[in-house]
């Protein structure tokens, strides 16, 4: 039986901020940070495809992530990986065939927590895009210190101290688990813990999310109140 | 993607409007945009905005061996990156001729110009010397990029700090930034990058293209001029004959300019200096301007979580899992939920030193045929015995789907909202009398089974059902 320490102080988010729309050649964007953690994210598509990506019967959706300095490595494809195949799951993407849907991310800063701040711009821009999709994804980090203590989105100072890490994407109709990376190692228990309080974390990256989509509509609605959407 | 082409209409009329001395945007032919900086938490790290012309600045610096040729100068590693979020037709990878041109433009002004002074780079002579690469990325191409990467390039080297050295006899000790302050790199001069676009045959100039007005224009000049008025750089390119007098009058432009934009990056580093000492928040976060109508900011969002009942649940989700499990003979799971099944088996304790002051306690279990059981105390990453040889009804929870993965109370199977799938099937009219193939009609259930099958499992294989399908 583990013995766990009681968390004296509250679990928090790192505060977050967004803008959408910052860059104009793109058909989406957003500049996403949480705490010193920002990344800005720009989709194309549904766009010209290049043969010998071509699916007839669906988009062909690609991921790219560049790191702030030096060429991407390893790391960085995995990234790719896992936001590839969240969006590609989270996009209806049988609308789009023969078509392709890039979503490039571009670090800014890292300190802490960079996989789930990429996923969650992936997503802002993908709403700021206005291409369909099924449910909105977050991504919540959480980590476990030598002292098995469990706590939400930490920085790199934080992480320092860490023997495991993990990253969680939730959709946002069922709360079910998208996709999980996780380093370090840890028990069924810490993992089980970890899981419940990411999904509860989730909740309220879904909540900023609808916050950010009722702040441009009320204006849209207020500027021509004759036009109801 | 191929850059979409721009048509007549669009050419005439940009070139008839600078004719007449108006352009796209209101400016006037000799008014450049308008420039703003922002820093990064990190050191050496800045962002430009030149209009909506977007670049990502970013200094690091390494030890390596200096050349052979200089030993007691540091390097400078300037790398511009064209990142497909700038503009659908870049490309990852193969650097295109506009990279290649905006990197030995950049090179020429301030590598060749040596602003950077790279003896004060240097550590120990012939062994070691810093080793400084600048990166630069593009986020929005809107024209003039090479005037915006100059200025990032700069910014950031002057904002960028080095570690503190201190070289003993042999030993050479590098100090973290929150033991010794970094030491900012020194700068002789700011060499900025100004470029003007020529129409008509050299008798129109404006200042600070736009990405359109580049396009269309017959040939674009820079200069690379420095606060003292001194030339650092020159590039002219295109199809227009351009008299000298032209080249000069616009030279004399490019150094007025090239002094606002000094001034602008020395008042933006200075801004941030002040606030960095007075304690005050920095970094990109800053530069999202909360009241624009697309941002959104929200400050420490507490979980309000019950954490004695979250205890609890989780104790009871792991007990439910780790049951023990019984298979019978045809491999498929039999939940079984029998704890006395201790009993039977012979437990004999090993202690497993698993890393410095932690070990675990993991009872031996005797194998049953039929039976497997979960070692309830390893950690997940610990790895049971080989359970290769006995049982294969396993297979389905190691799926490469990275989905389902929750406790076996709440699973649900995510079904895909089937409509859409109508709507794809209910436009699709074949006709029957093609002459070439066999053409087959698409039943709704076809289109709903391939549908639902890509959706259970992630990224592997369709079904394909355009073939009719027989029945065995």
């Amino acid at each position: 039986m583990y013995k766990m320490q009681i968390e004296s102080e509250e679990d928090c988010l790192r505060p977050m901020n967004c803008q959408l729309n910052v860059l104009s050649r793109s058909d989406g964007s957003a500049m996403f940070t949480q705490g010193d953690t920002a990344v800005v994210t720009a989709v194309f598509g549904p766009a010209e495809v290049k043969p010998q990506r071509i699916l007839i019967d669906k988009a062909s959706v690609e991921a790219l992530y560049r790191p702030k300095t030096g060429l991407p490595r390893v790391h960085d494809k995995m990234r790719e990986t896992l936001i590839r195949n969240t969006c590609s799951t989270a996009l209806l993407v049988t609308l789009h065939p023969r078509t392709s849907i890039s979503i490039i991310v571009q670090e800014m800063q890292d300190s802490g927590g960079l996989l789930a701040c990429a996923v969650n711009a992936a997503c802002l821009a993908l709403i700021n895009s206005g291409i369909a999709m099924k449910f909105l994804v977050a991504a919540v980090s959480c980590m476990i210190d030598h002292e098995d203590n469990i706590l939400i989105d930490p920085n790199s100072k934080q992480l320092k101290g860490s023997k495991a890490s993990l990253t969680f994407v939730f959709d946002s109709i069922k709360k079910n688990i998208m996709a999980c990376h996780t380093t370090g190692r840890f028990t069924q228990l810490q993992y089980e813990e970890s899981l419940l309080k990411c999904r509860n974390g989730s909740d309220k990256i879904f909540s900023f999310y609808r916050e950010i989509v009722r702040k441009v509509h009320q204006e849209h609605d207020r500027m021509s109140p004759t036009c109801r959407t | 993607m191929k850059e979409s082409m721009l048509s007549t209409c669009e050419k005439s009329f940009i070139t008839d409007a600078i004719a007449e001395g108006k352009r796209l945007d209101g400016r006037e032919m000799d008014e450049s945009r308008v420039m703003r900086i922002y820093f990064g938490t990190d050191w050496g790290c800045c962002q430009v905005s030149l209009g909506e012309t977007k670049v990502l600045a970013q200094v690091s610096c390494e030890v390596q061996k200096p050349k052979t040729t200089r030993p007691n100068e540091g390097m400078l590693f300037l790398n511009t990156e064209l990142s497909p979020m700038g503009s659908p037709h870049f490309e990852v990878g193969l650097q295109s001729e506009l990279a290649v041109q905006l990197n030995r433009l950049l090179e020429k002004c301030i590598k060749d110009s040596r602003c950077v002074d790279l003896e004060s780079l240097c550590i120990v002579a012939e062994e070691k010397v810093w080793v400084l690469r600048v990166d630069i990325n593009v986020l929005n191409h809107e024209g003039n990029l090479v005037a915006a990467a100059s200025a990032a390039a700069l910014t950031a080297l002057s904002h960028f700090r080095c570690p503190c050295v201190t070289v003993t006899g042999q030993e050479t000790v590098i100090h973290d930034p929150s033991e010794k302050d970094a030491v900012p790199l020194n700068l002789h001069h700011y060499p900025v990058c100004v470029s003007y676009a020529i129409f008509n045959k050299g008798e129109h100039i404006i200042a600070d293209p736009t990405a359109i007005e580049e396009r269309v224009s017959e040939a674009q000049v820079v200069f690379g001029v420095n606060a003292y008025r001194e030339l650092c750089g020159l590039h002219l390119g295109g199809s227009s004959l351009t008299s000298h007098d032209l080249i000069l009058q616009c030279a004399n432009r490019a150094a007025r300019r090239a002094a606002e934009v000094v001034q602008i990056m020395k008042l933006a580093l200075k801004e941030d200096a002040d606030a960095r000492a007075a304690g005050k928040s920095v970094g990109f976060s800053e530069c999202i301007q909360e009241t624009k109508l697309l941002a959104l900011s929200q400050k420490q969002l507490g979980l309000q979580l019950d954490t004695s009942q979250l205890r609890g649940e989780t104790l009871k989700l792991v007990q439910k899992k780790n049951k023990h499990i019984m298979y019978d003979e045809k491999g498929v799971k039999v939940d079984s939920g029998q704890d006395d099944r201790d009993e039977d088996v012979e437990v004999e304790p090993s202690v497993i030193l698993l890393d410095r002051g932690s070990a675990e306690l993991l009872p031996k279990q005797k194998r049953i045929k039929t039976e497997r059981t979960v070692p309830t105390e390893a950690g997940v990453g610990e790895g049971g015995q080989n359970q290769w040889m006995k049982i294969e009804g396993d297979n389905e929870s190691l799926d490469e789907s990275d989905e389902v993965m929750s406790s076996p109370s709440d699973v649900e199977v995510i079904k895909e909202v089937s409509y859409e799938g109508n709507k794809l099937v209910d436009s699709i009219e074949l006709s029957g009398d093609s002459e070439e193939e066999e053409t087959v009609v698409l039943n709704a259930a076809d289109v709903n089974m391939s549908v639902e099958n890509t959706d259970d499992s992630g990224t592997s294989e369709n079904i394909r059902n355009w073939y009719p399908v027989k029945q065995w």
